[in-house]
């Protein structure tokens, strides 16, 4: 039914962009943790779809933008730590909770970050594309081109790696 | 029970809450439960960077733009398309206009198989051709001009056509020689039927039929069981000298040129289709003519 969907309909690569420039950006960012060159990454992965749409077809369209984001990373993006900010608390404006335990929350909230910054990129952009994009598992498979066990096992060893990284909580 | 959690997905099943009931249970009993809990509750603050959908999507447009997209323009199927009518026109051309034609120079001989099995010798300045597809309809049929040999399978009628007559047959093998206004046929086997635009002849076997211009026809017999000039020779009976001088200039490639001598001199005879001296000498000692050679003429006088 989807197959007489031509990828260089600019309806259809619009829907495609509308749908999954977000999760795209995100996963990039995951990546470099570089917010600009993530943007970067985006444009160009839809780029190269649509000069090369005559040969993708429509159900392919997702995992290609992914495979390219990876590849274009692996190519020419410097490393960088990434660092996801936070709201304290879902930015509760007045608390009761006393100065001291603040304090603990913010250093267990910085740990936290840092101790993500410090993941090994697969195991942070799965454990990230789980916990911030609700994407199941078998959904991060088909992105990164793995098997959901892979994916599985990186989600466990993330979270792992978290806990110890942060010690006494 | 220490170990209970620890296999290498175990924490994924869990956020993912496929864990069985007992194995959640000790789970919850351990001390890193809680700080699992605590890591993965605290996930919700973070926020990943705004991401400007609608600035993006404008500049990709506005780079898509200049850079054209691949699209074919010819989609595959009309390649296809275009091999099968290829293919389709080059059997229908086979099958319908494809003319074998055979043609022998001077002093060639040139031996055909044809489609059924039938074997034709042809001998100098001779052509010969056929359609492929009467072959193919079970229409035995040929063109000739010049001179041919024919032996003739077995099967349905064999047919020969010359501009003089034609000749029918159903399995037999016979020769025929013709040209402007000579026409021969000579029967080696069987019987074959022999037709032109004022009658039919009926030839058996060592029985001859000829026609030479407009003079009424003459049938003979013959007794050899081969054509001469398989054998490389000219063989005449009773025949004006004119088309013996035609054989001539055929065999050998020469211009015989004879403004004395009457052409309508009968000869009976047979020369050597191998060597011009002998051949020249078996035609005109009995007919008393002279002859000088001079490069590929050869002039002729009375003696």
């Amino acid at each position: 039914m989807s197959e007489n969907k031509s990828v260089c309909e600019s309806s259809v690569f619009e829907k495609l962009y509308s749908e999954h420039s977000k999760s795209l950006y995100n996963f990039a960012f995951y990546k470099t943790g570089n917010a600009p060159k993530s943007e970067d990454l985006v444009q160009e992965a839809f780029i190269k779809m649509w000069s090369n749409c005559a040969k993708i077809i429509f159900e392919k369209a997702k995992s290609f933008l992914f495979t390219v984001v990876n590849n274009l990373f692996l190519n020419q993006v410097a490393h960088q730590k990434v660092v996801l900010n936070y709201n304290q608390h879902g930015g509760k404006e007045s608390t009761n909770e006393s100065p001291e335990f603040l304090m603990e929350e913010k250093e267990f909230m910085d740990k936290l970050q840092n101790a993500i910054g410090g993941l090994k990129e697969g195991q942070r952009e799965v454990f990230l594309l789980n916990r911030m994009d609700k994407k199941t598992y078998k959904e991060i498979a088909e992105m990164l081109s793995i098997s959901v066990k892979a994916v599985e096992k990186r989600m466990h060893l993330a979270l792992k790696q978290l806990r110890e990284q942060i010690g006494n909580i | 029970m220490k170990n209970e959690h620890t296999d290498d997905t175990f924490l994924s099943r869990w956020l993912n809450n496929d864990l069985t009931e007992e194995e959640l249970v000790s789970f919850k009993q351990t001390k890193e439960y809680r700080e699992y809990l605590k890591i993965t509750g605290a996930m919700q603050y973070f926020n990943t960077p705004e991401f400007n959908q609608e600035a993006v999507l404008q500049s990709i447009k506005k780079k898509t733009k200049t850079q054209p997209k691949v699209k074919k323009l010819v989609p595959s199927w009309m390649y296809a398309a275009a091999a099968s009518i290829a293919l389709l026109f080059s059997v229908v051309y086979f099958l319908t206009s494809s003319n074998e034609i055979f043609t022998t120079s001077f002093g060639e001989q040139l031996a055909i198989v044809l489609p059924d099995g039938s074997e034709v010798q042809l001998n100098s300045k001779s052509t010969l051709s056929y359609k492929k597809t009467d072959w193919f309809d079970g229409k035995r049929t040929l063109t000739l001009t010049g001179e041919g040999y024919f032996k003739v399978k077995k099967g349905s009628k064999f047919s020969v056509f010359t501009d003089n007559g034609s000749v029918q047959v159903l399995g037999t093998q016979f020769n025929v020689k013709t040209n402007s206004s000579y026409f021969e046929v000579l029967c080696y086997e069987g019987k074959v039927q022999v037709q032109n635009a004022e009658e039919t002849a009926v030839l058996t076997q060592g029985l001859s039929f000829r026609k030479i211009e407009a003079a009424a026809s003459q049938k003979g017999t013959f007794s050899n069981t081969l054509p001469f000039w398989i054998n490389g020779e000219s063989s005449f009976n009773n025949t004006p000298l004119k088309y013996i001088l035609e054989e001539l200039e055929k065999q050998y490639q020469i211009k015989v040129s004879n403004t004395s001598i009457d052409g309508n001199t009968l000869y009976t005879g047979t020369f050597s289709n191998n060597n011009l001296d002998l051949a020249l000498q078996t035609i005109c000692i009995p007919l008393s003519i002279q002859y000088v050679v001079d490069g590929k003429t050869v002039t002729l006088t009375k003696k």
